[in-house]
C-alpha cells in the first residue's frame, strides 16, 4: 500500500511490527490516533516507554516491579517461611490470581533445556540457594510444568537443595492441570497449591 | 473394519476425490505416477495420523495449494467413525474423530490398525537399524498406547542428553545432576520399551517363519530375531550409561541404548541384508508385514486393513500367486491392491475364493470397472 506521509508509514510500520497485527488493522490504529487529544496519544505512548526503561527486576526473587524490591517481597504480611518457585513472571501471576498461595516468590527465569542452550547456569538458581539460608526459608514448593525440561529443572533444583535444611514440595498435579501451568484454570491450580505434595527424588534401585 | 468412504481434498495429485470402497479385495491399476501410492497413503494418514514416507504435511498438498483435507468414514463395529484429517500451510494440523479433535495422537493410534507394504520398504532390509526400529514402533503403537507416550519421552531425553553431552569437557567421569536425571529416566523408560519391544518380536516370530514358507513355497529355512543394544533392568541400563560415560562426552552423543536396537533376518544362517537376493529381500518383507498383520489382528481384536502397493515389484508370479493365497485363505479384512498393469493382476484374480472390486486410477482420478 502507498501512504500519503512518511510519518503514517511509520506508524504503520510500527504497529503491525507487534504480533497479531497486520497492515490493515496497522492503518486502521494509527488513523485512530490522529483522531486522539495530542496529550492522550503522548501519555498513550509514554507508557511504553516508561514501562521498558523503568520496569525493575527484583533483586531478590527475579519479578518484576517499579522497584529493585517487587511488592510482594515489600508486603511483610505474607508468608516469609516459604517461597514458591516458578519459570516465568506469568506463572507467577497466574498463581497469585488464585489468591491460595501467601508466601514468597523465585522467579528462576526459564526451564533447563541443553537443546535451546539453557543450563542451570543460565538460570537463577544459585541465588535461591542463598536466598533460603541468608533468610532462613522452611519450605520451597516448585510449580512448575511436569515436562521433560520441568522434570529435569525440579530434579536438579532438588539435588541443589538437599544439603539446606528445607523441606521441598510440587503443587499436587493429580488433577490434571494441562502441562502448562499458566493456562491451568485458577480452581484447579489453587487447589493443586493447597494440596502440594513432598517432592522425592526418584530413587531407581527401590523401584526397579 | 473397513474403510467405506474416502474423501479427498487438494491431497497431493488429487484435486477432489470422493469414492465408496467396501468389504474385502481392491484392486487399484494405473500408469506410474497416476496416485496409486498416494491413495494408499490417504488411507494410512487417516489411520496413523502421518503419512506412511514420513513426509511433513506440507509436502502432502496438491502443489499451488494452501491446504489439504483427507475424510475418511470407516465402520468399526457396525459403528460408522468418521476421521477428517485438515492441514493449513502455516497453521496446524487438525485431526478430527467424530466431530471431536483428538488431542493426543497416541491413544487414537491403534483405533484403525492398518499394515501397509511398498516398494520403499526395502530400506526395511538395507538401510540402518533405524527402518527396523520404525517397523517395531509402529507395530507396537499401534496396540500400546503407554509405548508410544514412552517412546516419545525417551526420545525428548535422548535428545536433550546429547545436547548437554556437548556442553560436557569433564574427564573426571563423574555424572552431574543432568545426566543423573537423564540417565536415571532414559533408564526406567529403556525397561519398559525393551520388554515391548520383546514380547512383539516373540509373539511374531512364529508367524514369519511360516509365512516365509508359504511365499517361497517352502524352499527357504528363515527366522528373524530382535537384536537388543543392551538388556537389563532400571541398575543395569543406569550402569550401561554410567560406563560408556566417557566415550559419549567425547563423541558428544549417546552411543549405546534402545535407540540402537536392530532386528536380523535370516536365510540358511546368514543375515537376508548381506545374502538376500532381491525377491528374498522382498519375501522377507512381506512375510514381515503379514506377520505385524496377524499381530495387530490378534491384538487389537479387530481386522486391519492391509495396504499392498505394487505387488509384482521384485516378487515372480510364483511368489504373487502365493501371497494372494495367504490372503485368501487367512481371515484378512479390507484389503487394497495396486499393480501398474490390470491384465498381469487379473491374470492371478481367477485363482481366488473372495470377491475383489476393480479400480482404474489416472491423473488422481479413480474409475470403478464392472
Ligand atoms: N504435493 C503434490 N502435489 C501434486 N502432485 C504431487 C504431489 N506430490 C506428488 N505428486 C505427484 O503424484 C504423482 C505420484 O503419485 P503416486 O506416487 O501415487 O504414483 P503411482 O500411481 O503410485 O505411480 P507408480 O506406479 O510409479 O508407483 C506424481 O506424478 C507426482 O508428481
Ligand atoms: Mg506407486
Ligand atoms: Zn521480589
Amino acid at each position: 500500500m502507498k501512504y500519503s506521509s512518511q510519518l503514517i508509514e511509520k506508524a504503520v510500520e510500527s504497529f503491525s511490527s507487534l504480533p497479531g497485527i497486520g497492515k490493515k488493522s496497522a492503518l486502521r490504529l494509527a488513523l485512530y490516533l490522529l483522531n486522539k487529544d495530542p496529550e492522550w496519544v503522548r501519555s498513550f505512548s509514554d507508557s511504553f516507554v516508561r514501562l521498558r526503561n523503568e520496569l525493575k527486576e527484583c533483586e531478590e526473587c527475579h519479578n518484576l516491579g517499579d522497584d529493585t524490591e517487587c511488592s510482594v517481597c515489600k508486603d511483610k504480611h505474607r508468608n516469609q517461611d516459604i517461597i514458591c518457585v516458578v519459570e516465568s513472571i506469568r506463572d507467577l501471576m497466574a498463581i497469585e490470581e488464585t489468591r491460595h498461595f501467601n508466601g514468597l516468590y523465585h522467579v528462576i527465569g526459564g526451564l533447563i533445556s541443553p537443546i535451546d542452550g539453557i543450563g542451570p547456569d543460565q538460570l537463577n538458581i544459585d541465588d535461591l540457594a542463598d536466598r533460603i539460608q541468608k533468610r532462613n526459608i522452611k519450605e520451597v514448593v516448585m510449580a512448575i510444568s511436569p515436562n521433560i525440561e520441568g522434570e529435569t529443572t525440579m530434579f536438579y533444583l532438588s539435588k541443589k537443595l538437599k544439603s539446606l535444611n528445607v523441606k521441598i514440595s510440587t503443587i499436587a498435579r493429580g488433577i490434571s492441570f494441562g502441562g502448562e501451568l499458566e493456562y491451568a484454570d485458577e480452581i484447579t491450580l489453587g487447589r493443586s497449591i493447597l494440596s502440594r505434595i513432598p517432592y522425592m527424588l526418584y530413587d531407581a534401585e527401590t523401584s526397579a | 473394519m473397513f474403510l467405506k468412504h474416502l474423501q479427498l481434498i487438494r491431497f497431493k495429485n488429487y484435486e477432489s476425490l470422493e469414492i465408496d470402497f467396501a468389504e474385502g479385495i481392491h484392486i487399484l491399476t494405473g500408469n506410474n505416477g497416476q496416485g496409486k501410492t498416494n491413495l494408499l497413503d490417504a488411507i494410512y494418514l487417516l489411520c496413523m495420523t502421518k503419512s506412511y514416507f514420513q513426509y511433513s504435511e506440507k509436502n502432502l498438498i496438491l502443489f499451488g495449494n494452501d491446504f489439504f483435507r483427507v475424510k475418511g468414514t470407516f465402520i468399526k463395529n457396525n459403528q460408522p467413525m468418521v476421521i477428517d484429517c485438515k492441514y493449513r500451510l502455516h497453521g496446524t494440523k487438525s485431526f478430527v474423530k467424530d466431530d471431536k479433535e483428538v488431542k493426543k495422537y497416541a491413544s487414537f493410534i491403534g483405533t484403525l490398525p492398518v499394515v501397509m507394504i511398498t516398494p520403499a520398504d526395502i530400506q526395511l532390509i538395507e538401510e540402518g537399524s533405524e527402518e527396523r526400529r520404525r517397523f517395531l514402533d509402529m507395530s507396537i503403537c499401534q496396540v500400546e498406547n503407554t509405548y508410544t507416550e514412552n517412546l516419545n519421552k525417551y526420545n525428548k531425553l535422548l535428545r536433550q542428553r546429547n545436547s548437554h553431552l556437548k556442553t560436557i569437557s569433564n574427564q573426571s567421569g563423574k555424572k552431574d545432576e543432568l545426566l543423573e536425571f537423564y540417565d536415571d529416566e532414559m533408564a526406567r523408560l529403556s525397561v519398559m520399551i525393551l520388554f515391548s519391544r520383546q514380547k512383539f518380536t516373540d509373539e511374531m516370530s512364529g508367524q514369519y517363519k511360516e509365512l516365509y514358507g508359504i511365499l517361497s513355497s517352502g524352499m527357504e529355512r528363515v527366522k528373524m530375531e530382535y537384536r537388543p543394544d543392551c538388556i537389563g533392568d532400571v541398575k543395569e541400563f543406569k550402569e550401561m550409561f554410567t560406563r560408556n560415560l566417557q566415550k559419549d562426552i567425547l563423541l558428544e552423543r549417546t552411543t549405546h541404548g534402545i535407540h540402537r536396537d536392530d532386528i536380523e533376518f535370516y536365510i540358511e544362517d546368514m543375515p537376508v541384508k548381506r545374502v538376500g537376493s532381491q525377491g528374498q529381500i522382498k519375501s522377507t518383507i512381506f512375510a514381515a508385514k503379514l506377520s505385524q498383520y496377524q499381530w495387530l489382528k490378534k491384538f487389537t481384536s479387530t481386522l486391519p486393513i492391509l495396504l499392498l502397493d505394487d505387488i509384482f515389484d521384485k516378487l515372480d508370479h510364483n511368489r504373487v500367486t502365493n501371497l494372494l493365497k495367504i490372503i485368501d485363505s487367512n481371515i484378512y479384512g479390507q484389503i487394497f491392491i495396486t499393480d501398474t498393469y490390470k491384465e498381469r493382476i487379473r491374470s492371478i484374480l481367477p485363482e481366488l475364493n473372495k470377491s475383489f472390486k476393480c479400480f482404474t486410477i489416472q491423473q488422481g482420478q479413480i474409475d470403478k470397472y464392472e
